[in-house]
């Protein structure tokens, strides 16, 4: 049976065998080709949730390919023209015809033909040039733009690695038009340390010809960067437009928002006067410094994340590293020990564990200080059955109390794991401390559930436990046939939990149902196994996993 | 020695009753402490009450509070002799008949003391002796039984005569100077005596506008009350905060609140959580409000330095004892984890309770439904909440995380 870390990939059109199909759908069905085109297209796109695997900027520029559909029709045309002077020239009569009715039209006939061709040709270079020769591509030039250094810039697979790895940690959406926190990718890529001004364009033309009226609608979104240069991208609608506004107010509030060819857009792109320009930067870095301001206020806000507890049972989120040191310090002037206690609002990650609590009876420099860290039970509220505890120095504890104020927790190698024990804890024997993970961690009680079967690929969100069961004792000794249940943290998807399980192959336990639970740790993702002989002991872990009745985690073995 | 007592107990009587404003409690605490140890009975009886708890004497001296002490300086007080202490000890619950029987004077040369004293213009005993005939005191006084009667029409008779003595002997210790003595005569105005005297709730209005205009701080909070009932609010914001600048701890919370809302005076935070804080710091009862408002300040870091902890702390203490729970900010801190463990089944608790148009709540609904954080995952409801939240940029990052499909239905995007 595979883990959930190794669970096999889904399966999708790669490049080129995507463009592959569309031409031989095209070239079997048609214009009937294009619905079945734009259903490959949409289900390649749910086949890689996580964005496309080849990135999004060689994605971007092979998507110029439709390039070609321009530069045939330009072809064509071209085309056509020529030979309908080349057909008119072999007729004579016909020819003085139309020289008579076009007068000079009739020579711009082949002029116009060969411009078209050759604005094919163009179109068809650009197009495959983008799509089959990234350097030179019109997007990897745009990125080599905005370094400082466009001469001395990395290859383009490391321009587009860089620009794809922001999009896909930061990205938000809005039509074609990406903002990360670095990058914008939209026609054309923007730096957003350089961008000066965001500007909207939104134009609706209408044109009559004979008794039709032809209307045209121009969404587009103008940046222009610190050299007053512009990159443009067109979006489909109004709606995109307003969202692509709003997306880049928050990545660069400093930069100056409006219409186009509004007088501030005038004013920026046009500022020829160095003494303009300086004025235009120095408003700038006052506003990019005002923004700085609030978002240093708000960061300090989100770092008031803990509870600290003092001697004499008062309590503030408010923990400098003055407060740390001086209550460490504090038993050096009272001549006793002082205690003190630390409770994250949300439980921290590290070590293999997750931790609720810190609890510390400083000594000062005369005494050790004891530090002893709780692990999370699973439950707010609940306290944890475990924790690691250490004598250390002043020192060493200061340091410790600010890793944990961070989130971050020491190397448990020299410290000795305890359990509960009623009111008080003892030393965890010997035999069950083996490791640094000794038993699987329950679920948690608020991230969501869901499920993915092995036959169904996709994860349910919505389902009931009559699902689950069925799903359970539809296993079979198949290589497809597992069903997973899995946890998020839906504040960092990075975090998760889950139990799966399927019928072992082979072996001498083929038959036998495997059941394993998972989850995510600071070296990587963490597996505990466990063989049962019967589907209903399978269920019941499922069951207790479920509706958090305390899974029994004791037969579990990690791998 | 002074003209009625010990001239260390008359210097303690005027810090502690007569001169409020001066704020020389403690001082006449030590006094009366001083006279104790020298013996002086009257000391002792007026040290009693010190110790019985703030209702005793006024609540801006904060005195320390020990009942036992204060029963065992009442007989001591009894037993030596002091007049007022005779008759005090009639209303703290020391007297019984062991001590009847021990006590030097009877209760009967212990009021003719203290009237003698009364009718030369003390104030105390003035109050003593309202309040002798305002608790009922006087049958026991003058040993008077239903035997001395001839019908119940005599008794009716005899007792609606003797508390209605209580008006003028109250009121006199009143315009004397002695503030507390005002509280009885506004309840006997307000409540009469049943089936004697009729109440006349208007006249106590006017026992709290004499004391206001007189100055006494708790009378500016008791009329300030009056004029809050009436919906005079404007006027009992000015009364309060009037109050609360002589030291009158009741009315810290409706000072700190009137600044909280700019309720006559402009809006001023760290005023209003200046005055919260002094409210929970002191004795009296009603701290819930103060404490709400205060971790609220905390909270959202008005007037003071945000601390989610010390929010959190304050409002669910407020909650826990018997206080309307701030539904918003305590379903917030669950949420976030701010200044406690993060628990959404929690959250959901206060903030599904939340039903009038709070954005901030339905943003935290919106997003527990949308990923099924502390309740099964619903995204339509969810969606439903994030759109009734406004218009704010949260909310906007939130949405954008869901689409409608052909169908109708709210999906994941």
């Amino acid at each position: 049976m595979e883990s959930k870390g190794t669970s096999k990939k889904r399966f999708y059109l790669k490049w080129p065998w995507n463009v592959v199909t569309y031409i031989v759908l095209v070239a079997v069905l048609r214009i009937f080709a294009i619905p079945i085109i734009l259903l490959i297209m949409w289900w390649n796109k749910r086949q890689q949730p996580d964005g496309p695997e080849e990135g999004y900027c060689l994605q971007r520029t092979r998507g110029r390919l439709t390039g070609l559909i321009w530069a045939a029709l330009f072809l064509a045309g071209g085309g056509l023209a020529i030979w309908f002077f080349m057909t008119a020239q072999s007729m004579p009569y016909e020819a003085e015809r139309l020289k008579e009715e076009l007068s000079f039209g009739y020579y711009v006939i082949p002029v116009a033909g060969a411009a078209a061709i050759l604005v094919g040709v163009f179109l068809a270079y650009r197009s495959l040039l983008d799509a089959l020769v990234p350097e030179k591509s019109a997007l990897a030039q745009s990125i080599r733009n905005q370094l400082p250094y466009p001469d001395e810039a990395p290859p383009v697979k490391e321009l587009f690695a860089m620009v794809d790895r922001d999009l896909k940690a930061n990205g938000l959406w809005c039509g074609k038009l990406g903002v990360g926190k670095e990058w914008v990718l939209g026609d054309e890529v923007s730096s957003i340390p350089r961008i000066r001004g965001v500007f909207s364009r939104e134009e609706h033309r209408t044109r009559r010809a004979g008794k039709r009226t032809q209307a045209v609608h121009i969404y587009e979104i103008w940046i222009v960067d610190d050299r007053r240069e512009r990159q443009v991208t067109t979006l489909k609608s109004r709606k995109e437009l307003e969202e692509a506004m709003d997306c880049l107010r928050r990545r660069a509030p400093a930069a100056l928002f409006g219409v186009y060819d509004s007088k501030e857009y005038q004013d920026l792109v046009y500022a020829k006067e160095e003494e303009q320009q300086y004025a235009q930067e120095r408003a700038y870095r006052q506003r990019k410094t005002q923004f700085e301001e609030q978002e240093r206020k708000e960061q300090e806000r989100l770092a008031q994340n803990q509870v600290l507890t003092l001697p004499d049972g008062s309590v503030t989120s408010r923990i400098t590293w003055d407060t740390i040191h001086e209550l460490l310090r504090r038993p050096d002037q009272v001549g006793q020990t002082v205690p003190l206690q630390l409770v994250p609002g949300v439980p921290i990650q590290g070590q293999g564990h997750t931790f609720s609590r810190l609890v510390g009876l400083a000594g000062g420099g005369a005494q050790p200080t004891r530090i002893l860290m709780e692990e999370y039970s699973g439950t707010p509220g609940v306290p944890g059955q475990y924790a690691w505890t250490r004598d250390m120095s002043a020192g060493e504890a200061e340091e410790v109390l600010r890793g944990w104020l961070r989130g971050e927790i020491p190397d448990l190698k020299n410290w000795t794991h305890m359990e509960r024990s009623g009111r008080t804890w003892q030393q965890v024997l010997e035999h069950r401390s083996r490791g640094p993970a000794p038993t699987p961690p329950q679920p948690h009680r608020d991230w969501p559930w869901r499920m993915t079967a092995g036959r169904d690929p996709g994860s349910a969100p919505d389902f009931s436990w009559n699902d689950l069961e069925k799903g359970l004792r539809a296993l079979r000794q198949e290589e497809d046939s597992y069903l997973v249940l899995e946890q998020r943290d839906p504040q960092n998807p990075e975090r998760f939990w889950f139990i799966q399980s399927a019928m072992a192959l082979e072996g001498p336990q083929a038959g036998m149902y495997a059941v394993e639970i998972g989850c995510s740790g600071p070296d990587g993702p963490l597996l505990w196994e466990r063989m049962v002989p019967d589907v209903r002991d399978v269920i019941e872990c499922f069951s207790d996993a479920y509706y958090h009745r305390g899974l029994d985690v004791s037969g579990f073995q990690e791998i | 020695m002074g003209r009625f007592f010990s001239d260390p107990v008359e210097r303690a009587l005027k810090y502690i009753y007569y001169d409020l404003r001066s704020r020389r409690g403690q001082e006449g605490l030590q006094l009366l402490q001083q006279a104790v140890q020298e013996g002086d009975a009257d000391a002792c009886c007026l040290l009693a009450r010190c110790l019985y708890g703030p209702e005793y004497t006024w609540p801006g001296h904060n005195f320390p509070v020990d009942e036992q002490m204060g029963d065992e300086l009442m007989r001591r007080s009894v037993l030596e002799g002091s007049a007022i202490g005779t008759l005090l000890s009639l209303r703290c619950g020391v007297m019984n008949r062991k001590l009847a029987q021990a006590m030097p004077l009877s209760f009967q040369e212990a009021f003719d003391t203290v009237l003698d004293k009364a009718e030369h213009g003390e104030p105390l005993c003035q109050m003593i002796i309202g309040n002798s005939y305002y608790w009922g005191d006087f049958p026991e006084i003058q040993g008077k039984t239903r035997e001395d009667f001839d019908s119940d029409d005599a008794v009716q008779s005899y007792l609606r005569e003797n508390y209605a003595k209580c008006e003028d002997w109250l009121w006199r210790s009143l315009r004397s100077g002695i503030s507390t003595g005002g509280v009885n005569l506004a309840n006997f105005y307000r409540e009469g005596k049943a089936g004697l005297i009729s109440p006349r709730p208007e006249k106590a209005i006017e026992v709290y506008r004499y004391g206001a205009e007189k100055g006494y701080p708790s009378y500016f909070f008791y009329y300030a009350n009056e004029l809050y009932d009436q919906g005079n609010k404007g006027e009992a914001f000015d009364f309060y905060r009037r109050a609360a600048e002589a030291g009158e701890p009741r009315a810290f919370f409706w000072a700190g609140y009137s600044y909280e809302l700019g309720e006559g005076v402009p809006k001023d935070n760290a005023r209003a959580a200046q005055y919260y804080h002094q409210a929970l710091s002191a004795p009296i009862q009603e701290k819930v409000n103060p404490a709400n408002r205060m971790g609220m300040c905390y909270y959202d870091g008005r007037g003071v330095e945000r601390d989610y902890a010390k929010a959190f702390q304050l409002l669910k203490w407020a909650e826990d004892h018997g206080g309307p729970a701030m539904l918003y900010y305590l379903g917030a801190c669950y949420a976030n984890g701010q200044g406690t463990q993060q628990d959404y089944a929690k959250a959901f608790a206060y903030l599904e309770k939340v039903n009038w148009d709070c954005p901030h709540a339905f943003y935290l609904l919106g997003k527990m439904y949308c990923n099924g954080l502390g309740v099964p995952e619903d995204i339509a409801k969810g969606v439903e909440y994030l759109q009734k939240a406004g218009d704010y940029v949260e909310v906007k990052e939130e949405l954008r995380h869901y689409k409608k499909t052909l169908f109708g239905k709210w999906v994941r995007r």
